[in-house]
C-alpha cells in the first residue's frame, strides 16, 4: 500500500497501534478496514470455509485488540498480524472450528459466500477446492504468496521459518495442485 | 545442474532473481523434459492462483468485533457459545423439574359413604382403608367387611 493511501486510511500501521494504545477510539477501526479483508481471506484459506472464516477473523481481531500492548514495533505490524492470523487459524483448523454468531446471521442474510454473491467464478470454486487438498502448511504458504501476494522473505518471517523452506514447500505445494489444476480454465475477467 | 538444484532455484528463476545459476538452469531445462514440465506447471498454477478472487469479509464482522471489544474481555466465541447452551439447559433443566413437582398427584379419591353400619364397623373401615392406596382393594376389604357385620 502506498503512503498516500495509508495516509488517506489514517496513518501507517505503526501510527495507528500508537494511537490506539493512547486510547484513540476510532484507530483500532481504521486498522480493521485496512487488514479485515485480508485476515479474513487468509483464515478463509487456510480453514477453507466462510462461515468458519468469519468468525475466526473475529476471534483474530479479538484477540489482537487485547494484544496489540505487547506489539513491539519491531517488525511490521502486517508481518505480527499475519503471524496472528496463520497461528490461529492453524490451531482452530486442528479443532475443526465450525459454525457461529456470525454463521448463523450470514446465513439468514443470505450472505455465505465469497464476494458476497451466489455467483461464484468457476475458477475460484476449483483454486479453493484444490486448496483443500494441500496440508494446513502447504495451503498457508500458497495463500501468502499468490493470494497476499507477499515475498518469500516477509513469508519467512510470518511463519518463522527459512526462506529455503518457504520455496521447498511451495515446491512441494505445486507439485500437489497440478494435476488439481490442470483443467481449470481462466475465463475473461468480469 | 540436477533435477534437485534445478527444483531448489525455479523460484528465483521465476521471479527472476537466478542471476550466476541462470546458464547452468537453462541448460537443464532443456536437458530434462521432466524439469521443464515442472516448471510450466508451476507457471501454469501461478497465473491460475494469482487470478483467483479473494472472498471479502462479510458486513456483519466489524460490529461483531466492537460489540465483542466492548465487553472488555474477548471471550473465544466458541466458549461463549458453550455457556450459552450450558445456561439454556440448566434453565430447562430447572423448569422441568419445578413444573414435575408443582403439579398435584392425580389419584383417584377414595370416597366412602359410611352409613347405616355401627360404630365399631365405622371404627373399622377407618382403620383399614388408609392401608390401601388401589381403590378397587380398599372396596373390596370394605364390602367384606359389611357382609361380616
Amino acid at each position: 500500500m502506498s503512503e498516500k493511501a495509508e495516509s488517506a486510511m489514517g496513518g501507517d500501521d505503526a501510527d495507528l497501534v500508537r494511537r490506539h494504545l493512547s486510547g484513540d477510539p476510532d484507530a483500532f477501526r481504521l486498522l480493521y478496514e485496512k487488514y479485515g479483508d485480508k485476515v479474513f481471506a487468509s483464515a478463509y484459506r487456510i480453514v477453507g470455509e466462510y462461515h468458519a472464516a468469519a468468525d475466526l477473523a473475529q476471534e483474530i481481531f479479538v484477540k489482537i485488540h487485547g494484544e496489540l500492548r505487547r506489539f513491539k514495533f519491531e517488525s511490521k505490524f502486517s508481518t505480527w498480524l499475519f503471524r496472528v492470523t496463520v497461528n490461529h487459524a492453524l490451531n482452530r483448523a486442528s479443532e475443526g472450528v465450525r459454525h457461529s454468531r456470525i454463521h448463523e446471521k450470514i446465513v439468514r442474510d443470505g450472505r455465505g459466500d465469497p464476494g458476497g454473491t451466489r455467483e461464484g467464478r468457476p475458477v475460484d470454486d476449483e483454486v479453493q477446492k484444490a486448496l483443500r487438498e494441500l496440508s494446513p502448511k502447504l495451503r498457508i504458504v500458497i495463500s501468502l504468496r499468490y493470494l497476499e501476494g507477499l515475498s518469500y522473505e516477509e513469508i519467512a518471517e510470518i511463519l518463522e521459518i527459512s526462506i529455503g523452506t518457504v520455496k521447498s514447500r511451495l515446491f512441494l505445494a505445486h507439485e500437489t495442485l497440478r494435476p488439481l489444476l490442470k483443467n481449470v480454465t481462466l475465463g475473461p475477467e468480469p | 545442474m540436477n533435477c534437485q538444484t534445478f527444483s531448489d532455484l525455479v523460484f528465483d528463476f521465476l521471479q527472476g532473481s537466478l542471476r550466476g545459476y541462470r546458464s547452468d538452469f537453462d541448460l537443464h531445462r532443456r536437458s530434462c523434459s521432466a524439469c521443464a514440465a515442472r516448471l510450466e506447471g508451476i507457471r501454469e498454477n501461478e497465473r491460475i492462483l494469482t487470478s483467483a478472487r479473494a472472498p471479502t469479509a462479510p458486513a456483519e464482522l466489524w460490529p461483531s468485533i466492537a460489540r465483542a471489544v466492548a465487553q472488555g474481555r474477548p471471550v473465544p466465541f466458541r466458549a461463549l457459545r458453550v455457556a450459552s447452551v450450558l445456561a439454556v439447559a440448566a434453565v430447562l433443566l430447572l423448569a422441568v423439574t419445578l413444573v414435575a413437582t408443582s403439579r398435584p398427584t392425580r389419584t383417584a379419591p377414595l370416597r366412602l359413604v359410611i352409613q347405616e353400619v355401627g360404630p365399631e364397623s365405622q371404627r373399622a373401615f377407618r382403620s383399614l382403608v388408609p392401608k390401601y392406596d388401589d381403590v378397587d382393594a380398599a372396596t373390596a376389604m370394605v364390602d367384606t367387611v359389611l357382609r361380616n357385620d
